[in-house]
């Protein structure tokens, strides 16, 4: 990898590292596992002697898993926030022009930020999950992290940089409030219009069809399934079932995800700064 | 050879036309200033130049190369008129990260940052953070980026804005060392005295339009100073267009 890309990478990681929402949330985020160990330790001493190891074992997955899936919640919304930042920092503070005067594309500008700022939210996710298993494992007097709490955190790290890609985007034609709003109602929309969708028979598609319909419809079709990956990640860390056509969601994601990638990379390539 | 080659460029805002079919050269070693008063289209220019903009009509060629392919900024150098960088940066870090985008090996970026440092006496300042310092302060880490890595063309937008009077002849300094190694230089300014002084070539733009392109040595030999030639322009222009 060229040094230029690197250090635009550690420039958008060290950019908002410094942020006074992330050192929040990270505070916030390590006292509640702490404070969830503490009470897990408790319970533990009570429950240790009336079930066994397995049963302690097995609530300490299950306890984990909803853990995680807190996690995955508040990662959701830090990589919305710094979506929306990394780039209208650049403008807001009149630094844009030095970046894009070096010797570098918009291109290349444009997705050393997002990988940036997807290291960063990956950082805070790694460290989180991490402390977390650790410190309930520690709880449980058992080690409680399983390979599908692995699997679903890289899929869940897909799922984060679509998300990011997605505030990015928006943040490129609107303010920092309304990119934050878009990205959330997109991401809503999108998580609604899949849950109905997707388990849908396409028989029942087009009857009865509503405004509400038709826009869920429209929102399925031409956004991106992010809430795919995301359902993914919930049945491997609660053991659900997917009653969903892998391949045919998966190429989807990709194609309209591509789609999407594209003509943000020409809105880059064509605004004025 | 030309450094800068802008062919009949145009550029609007709306309906408002910022620059109207300008076309005019630059040759390597020489110090050019582009003069005109507030809103004449200057900066619009240097925008064009860096590609951080898009003509509507005509060609910017940078060392033979189009302004909208990242090439033409190789060896390039460009200081807006107030530097400004994330405060949590270090005047040293500032200038690592800037020979770093400019793919200096790291090997050799040491010693230019020290010596940058140096000319622009700010070397006690290399550990402090942009937060802990002054405007002036800054503007001089801005300006002593220019001095890293091996730029040919260096661009710069009222250099002397912001300045104290000993920043203001540190400056000319650099410009004129920067002259000897041989570099080009195109600089925005309103200071017509300085320019006067320091410049090779000069171009008036008034309203987008680009009234005079010519040495320095044909403006004085119309009238007694730079200043005078250039109210005489701009008036004539303004008076012509009512």
């Amino acid at each position: 990898m060229k040094p230029q890309y690197i250090a635009l990478i550690k420039d958008t990681f060290y950019k908002e590292l410094r942020s006074k929402t992330l050192i929040f949330i990270f505070l916030a985020t390590t006292a509640s596992i702490v404070l969830g160990h503490l009470i897990l330790t408790a319970f533990n001493n009570d429950l240790g002697g009336a079930g066994g190891v397995n049963n302690i074992g097995l609530a300490g997955v299950n306890v984990l898993s909803i853990n995680f899936r807190i996690l995955n919640s508040i990662s959701f919304i830090i990589a919305t926030v710094f979506g929306v930042s990394v780039f209208r920092s650049d403008f807001e503070n009149n630094i844009i022009y030095q970046y894009l005067s070096f010797p570098i594309s918009r291109t290349e500008y444009f997705f050393s930020r997002i990988i940036g700022t997807w290291l960063l939210v990956m950082a805070y996710y790694a460290y989180a999950y991490l402390l977390s298993a650790i410190l309930f494992s520690l709880a449980f007097k058992t080690f409680i992290l399983t390979p599908m709490h692995f699997l679903s955190f890289f899929i869940l790290g897909v799922y984060l940089l679509l998300v990011i890609f997605i505030s990015i985007f928006f943040s490129l034609i609107m303010n920092k409030i309304g990119a934050l709003f878009a990205t959330f109602a997109t991401c809503i929309a999108a998580a609604i219009s899949y849950g109905v969708f997707s388990v849908l028979p396409l028989s029942e598609t087009f009857s009865q069809m509503s405004f509400f319909k038709l826009t869920g419809f429209v929102v399925y079709y031409l956004f991106p399934r992010i809430s795919f990956l995301d359902s993914i990640s919930s049945a491997l860390l609660l053991d659900g079932k997917l009653d969903i056509n892998l391949w045919q969601q998966s190429l989807h994601l990709i194609v309209i995800s591509g789609a999407y990638v594209y003509l943000a990379n020409r809105l880059v390539n064509r605004k004025d700064f | 050879m030309h450094v800068i080659q802008i062919e009949n460029i145009s550029k609007t805002y709306g309906e408002h036309f910022s620059l109207r079919n300008i076309s005019f050269s630059l040759e390597k070693g020489k110090i050019f200033s582009l003069l005109g008063p507030n809103g004449a289209g200057k900066t619009t220019l240097v925008k064009l130049m860096l590609n951080l903009i898009h003509q509507d009509a005509g060609n910017i060629l940078i060392n033979n190369t189009e302004a909208n392919n990242k090439k033409s900024r190789l060896g390039v150098a460009f200081i807006p008129e107030k530097f400004n960088f994330f405060p949590f940066y270090t005047a040293y870090g500032v200038l690592e990260f800037f020979g770093t985008m400019k793919g200096v090996q790291a090997d050799l970026l040491k010693p230019q940052i020290d010596s940058a440092l140096k000319m622009l006496n700010i070397d006690e300042l290399r550990n402090r953070k942009l937060s802990k310092m002054s405007k002036g302060q800054i503007q001089r880490v801005g300006l002593a980026s220019i001095l890293i890595g091996d730029n040919d063309l260096i661009i710069l937008d009222e250099p002397f804005s912001g300045l104290d009077p000993i920043g203001m002849r540190d400056l000319k300094d650099i410009i004129k060392k920067l002259k000897e190694d041989g570099k080009t230089l195109f600089i925005n300014s309103h200071i017509l005295l300085e320019m006067e002084h320091l410049c090779d070539e000069v171009a008036i733009l008034n309203r987008g339009e680009l009234l005079f392109k010519g040495p320095v040595s044909e403006v004085l030999a119309k009238e007694k100073s730079l200043d005078d030639f250039f109210h005489k322009l701009i008036n004539q222009d303004e008076q012509g267009s009512k």
